[in-house]
């Protein structure tokens, strides 16, 4: 790790400690209250997303002018969208645009794939996507862009390989599609922070649930916008066929991602404590699953 | 003087000039069969330079039915009209020769040729040897000889690394400024034992090319020596005219083939591979191409029989046990909570491509050239030595070691000039069963750990594994009919040091079983509430 991504680190732990700690975001002073979490059904992708990041205070609150975004998708599969193992390209695409608009210098966009990356960067329509909206697809499947860091508060993953882009980011935003997952039950934001990393067979190694939860107190995305537009609710995290997946076209969105995951799993269908890295990443102080503790505002469209 | 002088100043013949016309787009397209890393080009540029390679349409050809077989044919009935133009303007090794010597002339000075006999012992021993060979159902002389073949293979072990290098180079530079408009490419399949034999044929190539010209195409190369038969009667041919010859010797000593004998005005047309420098060459423009029925048998028989052949073939057993497997892969340190003990199981031979239909097809049909290895974007397909004993030297095997087959690929079909691997539909290919699964439950890291993994049931495309909820945790399970043995399970397996699920190869390949399906549409209205049930 360099000195760079380690001050950034150290801050934006210090931030992410301190706001948890503190029961943010009521204490920070001046601050206008925004939704912990913000919900949408009933739209397409780019709108949801437009209502929803309005809801949450405009992406001018996350991204200020001339910082570099990085944008997390899921892209793990060579599988088309309306597959939904990957995350919807609609969405992805206007999150860059979005992110353009309000000033940002440069975003990007990568995921350590499963499958034959660029083939996945390409049917997954993503690429496309990030081209038209003037984003960059960034390589994830290359050694040499995996930096070694410390995960200082983990309990098994003390230390891990990650992509410089999400160490170097001004803002991070991880955009995971939310489905049914042979091992971990559920994906949704924690897990899909997997692909940001090198050795995925390290974690299924030792403690697959306790590495999910220890890798994210490492840093806390600037924002977690979970895709459940179209769902995959079996056979996951791939599905064998369009038949694995329902239409339940909503959006979630929340600077908590604990609670995002939390109020995922309750939108799919399952218990959140039946996923054991929920509960270990609240007990390291990730964020919260008590959601009747947040501000939550539902939108229907 | 005065006529070197002139002859210095005219440019080339016409029909020399649309030689290297020909050879620079065959030798462009073949290169880029095997260097393409990113899959770039359009797939009529492939095909069209693998049309035309004689051996693998010949091949092909006995296989299948189909366009790619009727390539050898023309080329066939090109050779008997107008000679060997096979071997100066498609055969990519002979123009890979061409180059070497233009390089030395270029360098230092031209290569001093003169007539010299033909070595027919040696060429039409191993032309038999490799007939035999291969009606034995041996590819073992094809693919030690078949010159397609060899530059493929050369091409893939030498020259891609240094592409790849090239193309990471210049990613990394552009990545400085923040653009990532060159995709990197990982430097897989680096085998010691390949890059060592392609050396060393690279070396035997060069040297000859450097000292005695074709004498590898007029010697070894049994595709030259079948097209040199065919040649012999060719109608369209080098002619010297007498009554133009002032016998300055020039055309002889410019013969890459060492082939024009001007002290008796025989041209031995077998080994004449039409490059058509002694036209140019020739001061009095007594050297023609053109139209001449054969009066007489313009060599001399070759006296006694092949006797060479089993020296050849004992030579080519010998190169091949030289050359052991490939080294084991570099040591990387891992975690291990707890080890696992029992050993995944040997089996007689590797995973056969999809489309390789079974041991005996593919193993029969397939020349080594590594065009499917160079195609193959999952980068499973990696070339091998002697996975499939010596009879099947060279042939590439799913190595799940370097990643899995994708399901919805099909490109090792397409790349194959052969039919060793026949080129399926992607539907057709998604059914294809070229292994099953098999689950070793005492090596699981879910059993001996009790923490959860799965990576196995993740990255199935079919769900022929799924985890079975046991206690606290899920273990796999498998479920052979609908496995397509496409190695994803055993790849991503992270368990120490034995796999824990490992797929075993079919000595013919299966039709797998479709997944079971059903239609979840339905379901979604009974969430109830508010709809986002939080």
């Amino acid at each position: 790790m360099d000195r760079r991504s380690f001050l950034k680190n150290t801050v934006n732990l210090t931030i992410g400690a301190g706001a948890v700690m503190a029961g943010y975001p009521k204490t920070l002073l001046s601050a206008p209250e925004y939704p912990d979490i913000t919900a949408l059904m009933g739209g397409e992708p780019k709108t949801m997303f437009d209502k929803g990041i309005e809801a949450m205070g405009g992406m001018r609150r996350f991204v200020k002018p001339n910082q570099t975004v990085v944008i997390k998708p899921n892209i793990g599969w060579d599988t088309a969208p309306e597959r939904a193992a990957n995350t919807n390209p609609d969405l992805i695409m206007q999150m860059v645009k979005q992110s353009l608009d309000a000033g940002a210098g440069k975003v990007y966009v990568f995921d350590h794939t499963c499958d034959a990356w660029q083939r996945c960067y390409e049917r997954s329509g993503i690429k496309h996507g990030v081209k038209e909206a003037g984003g960059t697809m960034v390589p994830g499947n290359s050694t040499r862009h995996y930096q070694k860091i410390q995960v200082p508060r983990a309990k098994v993953l003390k230390q891990v390989e990650a992509h410089e882009l999400f160490l170097e980011a001004d803002v991070f935003i991880n955009v995971p599609v939310l489905k049914n997952h042979s091992s971990t039950g559920l994906t949704m934001g924690m897990k899909n922070l997997m692909g940001v990393v090198w050795d995925r067979g390290w974690w299924h190694r030792n403690d697959l649930h306790q590495c999910i939860a220890d890798f994210a107190t490492y840093r806390v995305p600037d924002l977690t916008v979970i895709d459940a537009y179209r769902v995959l609710k079996v056979n996951g995290p791939r599905g064998v066929s369009i038949n694995d997946t329902v239409l339940m076209k909503a959006l979630l969105m929340s600077t908590d991602p604990v609670a995002a995951d939390t109020a995922a799993a309750r939108m799919f269908g399952m218990d959140p404590s039946q996923i054991s890295y929920m509960k270990k990443a609240q007990d390291l102080g990730v964020g919260t699953m008590d959601l009747s503790s947040l501000n939550i505002r539902k939108i229907r469209i | 003087m005065s006529r070197a002088a002139s002859r210095k100043k005219r440019s080339a013949s016409p029909l020399k000039r649309l030689r290297v016309f020909l050879a620079g787009g065959f030798f462009l397209s073949i290169n880029i069969v095997f260097l393409d890393i990113h899959g770039a080009v359009p797939q009529w540029i492939y095909d069209t330079g693998v049309y035309f390679q004689f051996l693998p349409s010949l091949l092909y050809a006995t296989r299948a039915f189909g366009i790619a077989a009727t390539g050898c044919i023309l080329v066939l009935g090109l050779t008997l009209v107008f000679g060997r133009i096979y071997c100066s303007s498609v055969c990519p090794l002979g123009i890979f020769m061409d180059m070497i010597a233009f390089l030395k002339k270029k360098a230092t000075r031209p290569i001093h040729h003169r007539y010299a006999p033909p070595r027919n012992m040696i060429r039409y021993g191993l032309l038999m040897c490799t007939m035999l060979c291969f009606a034995s159902g041996s590819m073992l002389m094809i693919n030690l000889l078949d010159p397609f073949s060899n530059f493929g293979r050369m091409a893939v072990a030498l020259v891609k690394p240094l592409v790849i290098l090239g193309n990471n180079g210049a990613a990394y530079a552009l990545e400085m400024a923040g653009n990532y408009d060159i995709p990197p490419h990982p430097l897989k399949g680096l085998h010691l034992g390949m890059i060592g034999f392609t050396l060393g044929f690279a070396a035997l190539v060069c040297s000859l090319a450097l000292t005695r010209g074709r004498l590898y195409c007029n010697t070894i190369c049994p595709v030259g020596a079948f097209l040199g038969l065919c040649a012999k009667a060719a109608p369209v041919k080098i002619l010297i005219k007498e009554n133009d010859c002032i016998g300055c010797g020039k055309c002889e000593r410019i013969c890459k083939s060492d082939c024009i004998d001007l002290k008796d005005r025989i041209i031995d047309h077998s080994r004449c591979v039409a490059c058509f420098n002694c036209l140019d060459t020739c001061p009095t423009g007594a050297a023609v191409y053109g139209y001449s029925l054969p009066l007489a048998a313009p060599i001399p028989p070759s006296e006694g029989h092949p006797t060479h052949t089993r020296r050849g073939f004992l030579a080519a057993v010998g190169t091949a046990l030289a050359l052991l497997p490939r080294a084991s892969e570099g040591i990387e340190t891992v975690k291990v909570t707890i080890p696992n003990k029992i050993q995944v199981p040997l089996f007689p031979h590797p995973i056969l491509p999809p489309g390789a239909l079974s041991l005996d097809h593919f193993t029969g049909t397939c020349t080594g050239c590594h065009a499917c290895v160079a195609r193959c974007p999952a980068h499973v397909l990696q070339p091998g030595i002697t996975q499939y004993g010596l009879a099947g030297l060279f042939m590439p095997f799913l190595d799940p070691g370097s990643g899995f087959c994708n399901l919805n690929c099909n490109l090792c079909g397409q790349a194959c000039p052969t039919h060793a691997i026949t080129s399926f539909s992607l539907e057709e290919k998604k059914t294809i069963q070229t292994g099953v699964v098999k689950f070793i439950r005492d090596n699981c890291i879910v059993v001996l750990q009790k923490t959860d993994c799965g990576a196995c049931s993740e990255h199935c495309p079919t769900k022929a594994v799924t985890m079975v909820t046991e206690g606290k945790v899920k273990v796999p399970k498998v479920n052979e009919k609908i496995c397509l043995g496409c190695g994803a399970c055993e790849h991503v397996c992270p368990a120490k040091p034995n796999k824990s699920i490992y797929v075993h190869p079919h000595t013919v390949h299966k039709k797998a079983e479709a997944p079971p399906s059903r239609r979840l549409e339905i379901e979604v209205p009974a969430q109830g509430g508010d709809g986002f049930n939080f």
